[in-house]
């Protein structure tokens, strides 16, 4: 297992070589630059301001720069706000994006997992009908639905809640209910049509027939290998839900990191970009790798060959 | 968590109407809160709070009203301000406010190594732009200058009416030199020295804490000149970005005051009695740009003949709830001065497709195809497509409609890589000048490609003269002349569209939408 995730990681490097080149140059091809607004600045500012943060210097060089800068674990300062670094903005808002992203998937795995499992233990019954209509309402009602609309009921006329913000602690409670419903439904959704493979298997019937109780059955011997299309759908979820949602924050103002993904591309703030791409990227190739991990465990038949 | 949760509580606002502490939205977060590198003219609200100019702005009709300098003199020539300072002015850390921390803010933003966008605030002082182009490296040469600590001395390089009304300005806010320098070199921009537990100023407030994409606390400073007017203990300004979520926190009672209104909920608002939404005129003006540079709006007939085949009147229907006024011309109404000349703007059909015929399109047959761009918005969206239809309707030219994303959008209009592009045009001080600048040959806002020396000659003229008749008859010349000319083509008079919270007292419309902290307060209605 060790020579697996060391070759693995090792991977890494050429991987994150890869996008980072790409990223760098794509937003760099991109109309429109950071000083660009509806108000021109003059030419000779513009100069100033492109000398400060050495755009002034050839691409090839500022590429060679960063390059530079990365290996050393500095992301360089942010072009829109200007005195923070990347390092630092990432720093301040990856927290709240992570706070938000485990409670909510907090919410999708108890939500989804029990409704799942149930669905397909009393399949064609009311309550699969009740399970399955339920997931499938959570995957067509968008977050910019449901998030509005929690925030009316609980926030505007029960006054329960805040609708923005992420002071208070009730603040988590709308933006994770909001954001969990939506990953609730996909987990339930697959975790019904896992067991439903598994529980056909022969190893159950064997396991039934010598007596195993139901719940033994599922929970013991189902459940490992239901569950794997749910890691598998899990890893790179694991990622987007951690790094932050950028309707989930804009929805509730929650000072995120998922706003400053989308909205530093809409700055053009290319630091930024590569920051949280770098990031990203990351953190998708550690949880895939995690996910491969995590299947082995689960099933027996494949080896970290 | 929940459970606790689950109760009727007192909201932010009517915790806030006891305590005196002011929610405010301001949409987008302030970059930094250094006043000589300030973004947005929005986030001015903040550093009202946090700092004070020579003079400030009376909250009715934003006359200047004495500020850290209690009375000035203006010699006759009107070349020469002497400003005395009062006494008790001081920095939030307890130093005097002196005339030299106005000296040295002016070097500050005048240095060419700050980059500040604001230097055009100093184009009429003598030596300023010489200055700012290191064309001049020694300060001295600039016509900013302390007699003593209390007296300051300015000197222009010709009359301007409104440049009391400048010094009123965030580019004209002093910065507390100590603190500047702490945390770098003088002249050295996006430095740490704007940031809470640091920042020091000279306004009715100081700088408490700062939440990234959050909030901006600020409290009341007892060490100001005029503390005991101040009755807002604290001032909590919100970055909410998305108007339907700011507009959200203002129903649940989070805000007292919003930055915007969605457009989708003016007219819910307005239907409302009594209705939290406030609709004032500001110094706004939205237009179509038109690049004179390429065919087909070369041809000045072809650029008379559009503006003449706009409805306008429909098209302020159309945005009824939103208290848009048709243009009449450029300039909206201003200090005494309304556009009556003889070229004001006007919907005449007939005359639009003679003037088209007469350019060698008879109905619109031959007419090229010609894009109006805008940058994505709904609103943007709506009034192209309106607009649109008339031209079709009226002039039988085909305009297709390019909805682009906000940077692509504002580049190609800088290159001119336009036909016919959206814009609007705010005014920064209640003067005619602040709009007819725009078109001058050299103006760095001018993306038409109109130059001509007769406007420039006329405007120029007009914006130094001392006399408040005179200078309105020249402004009304130099504005017939662009309306004949034709560069733009203007459509409606922009209005500020609020809610506020009826708890919240001495909050008064203005053009610019200035509103001091000083005068407000807020009480359970």
């Amino acid at each position: 297992m060790f020579h697996f995730i060391a070759r693995r990681l090792l991977q890494v490097i050429p991987v994150m070589f890869v996008i980072i080149t790409a990223t760098f140059f794509m937003v760099r091809f991109v109309p429109g630059g950071p000083f660009t607004a509806e108000k021109a600045i003059p030419p000779e500012i513009l100069k100033n301001l492109e000398a400060h943060y050495g755009l002034d210097q050839p691409l090839w060089r500022q590429y060679l720069n960063y390059l530079g800068r990365v290996v050393h674990g500095d992301l360089g300062p942010s072009f829109k706000y200007s005195n923070r670094t990347v390092n630092e903005i990432i720093a301040q808002k990856l927290p709240t994006s992570l706070e938000l992203g485990s409670l909510a998937l907090l919410v999708a795995l108890l939500v989804g997992l029990p409704l799942g499992v149930l669905a397909a233990v009393r399949r064609n019954s009311w309550l699969d009908y009740l399970a399955s209509s339920a997931g499938m309402l959570g995957i067509c009602v968008p977050t910019f639905v449901l998030g509005p609309l929690l925030a009316l009921s609980f926030g505007i006329h029960l006054h329960w809640f805040n609708v923005s913000g992420w002071s208070d602690p009730s603040d988590r409670i709308l933006p994770c209910l909001t954001l969990g419903f939506v990953y609730a439904a996909y987990i339930m959704r697959l975790t019904r049509g896992g067991m439903l493979e598994v529980l056909n298997q022969d190893y159950i019937r064997t396991a039934r027939a010598k007596g195993a109780s139901e719940a033994r059955v599922v929970l013991q011997h189902a459940l490992r290998g239901g569950l794997l299309p749910v890691v598998s759908f899990l890893g790179p979820a694991i990622a987007g839900i951690l790094t932050g949602s950028f309707v989930i924050e804009t929805i509730f103002q929650i000072p995120g990191l998922g706003r400053e993904f989308v909205n530093s591309a809409f700055n053009r703030d290319y630091t930024l970009v590569l920051g949280t791409v770098i990031l990203y990227a990351g953190l998708i190739v550690v949880l895939n790798l995690v996910v491969d991990v995590v299947q082995v465990w689960l099933n027996p038949k494949l080896k970290f060959e | 968590m929940c459970l606790a949760a689950c109760s009727r509580r007192e909201t932010p606002v009517e915790a806030g109407n006891r305590a005196q502490i002011l929610h405010q939205g301001i949409a987008t977060e302030p970059q930094d809160l250094d006043p000589h590198l300030l973004q947005f003219q929005s986030h001015f609200n903040v550093l009202m709070a946090l700092g004070e100019g020579l003079v400030g702005y009376d909250p009715h009709d934003l006359h200047p009203v004495p500020g850290v300098a209690e009375r000035w003199e203006i010699l006759p020539d009107g070349l020469v301000y002497l400003l005395h300072l009062r006494a008790d002015a001081r920095w939030s850390n307890g130093d005097a406010v002196t005339a030299h921390d106005f000296v040295f803010s002016a070097r500050r933003l005048l240095s060419p190594a700050l980059g500040s966008p604001f230097r055009y605030y100093y184009d009429d002082v003598r030596g300023a732009k010489e200055y700012s182009a290191a064309a001049a490296p020694d300060f001295s040469t600039v016509g900013v200058r302390a007699l003593d600590d209390r007296t300051l001395r300015i000197e222009l390089l010709h009359p301007t009416p409104y440049f009391l009304f400048l010094l009123g300005n965030w580019s004209w806010y002093p910065v507390h030199r100590a603190t500047v320098e702490k945390y770098g070199r003088f002249d050295q921009p996006f430095t740490d020295w704007s940031k809470p537990g640091r920042f020091v100023g000279n306004g009715p407030f100081t700088l408490t804490e700062w939440k990234p994409g959050q909030v901006i606390i600020v409290r009341r400073n007892p060490r100001y000149w005029d503390a005991a007017r101040v009755r807002l203990s604290e001032i909590h300004f919100h970055c909410i970005e998305s108007s339907d979520t700011e507009e959200r926190a203002f129903r649940s009672g989070q805000l007292h005051i919003t930055e915007n209104v969605p457009g989708s909920k003016l007219r819910d608002y307005a239907a409302q009695r009594p209705s939290p939404l406030k609709v004032a005129p500001i110094f706004s003006t939205y237009l179509y740009a038109l690049n004179i540079t390429r065919p087909p709006f070369d041809d000045v007939r072809v650029r008379r003949a559009f503006p003449l085949a706009l409805d306008r009147e429909r098209i302020v229907t159309s945005q009824i709830a939103s208290g848009i006024l048709p243009a009449r011309s450029f300039v909206p109404p201003v200090a005494g001065y309304v556009y009556d000349g003889e070229a004001g703007l006007r919907f005449d059909p007939g005359e639009a497709r003679q003037l088209l015929a007469a350019a060698g399109y008879p109905d619109g047959r031959g007419f090229p195809p010609v894009e109006l761009a805008t940058n994505t918005s709904v609103l943007h969206r709506e009034l192209a497509e309106i607009v649109q239809q008339m031209w079709q309707k009226h002039l039988g030219v085909r305009v297709g409609i390019a909805s682009k994303e906000s940077k692509v959008f504002f580049q190609e209009r800088m290159l001119k890589q336009y036909q016919l592009s959206r814009m609007s045009w705010i005014g920064d001080y209640p003067d005619a000048f602040g709009f007819l600048t725009v078109y001058l040959s050299d103006g760095g806002q001018n993306t038409t490609g109109y130059a001509s020396p007769e406007y420039d000659r006329l405007a120029l003229t007009a914006a130094r003269t001392l006399n408040e008749t005179e200078r309105r008859a020249r402004y009304r010349e130099a504005e017939t002349l662009l309306l004949r000319d034709a560069p733009i083509i203007p459509v409606f008079y922009d209005t500020g569209r609020h809610l506020v919270s009826p708890a919240v007292q001495g909050r008064y419309p203005n053009l610019l939408e200035f509103h001091s902290y000083q005068g407000l307060w807020l009480e359970n209605k």
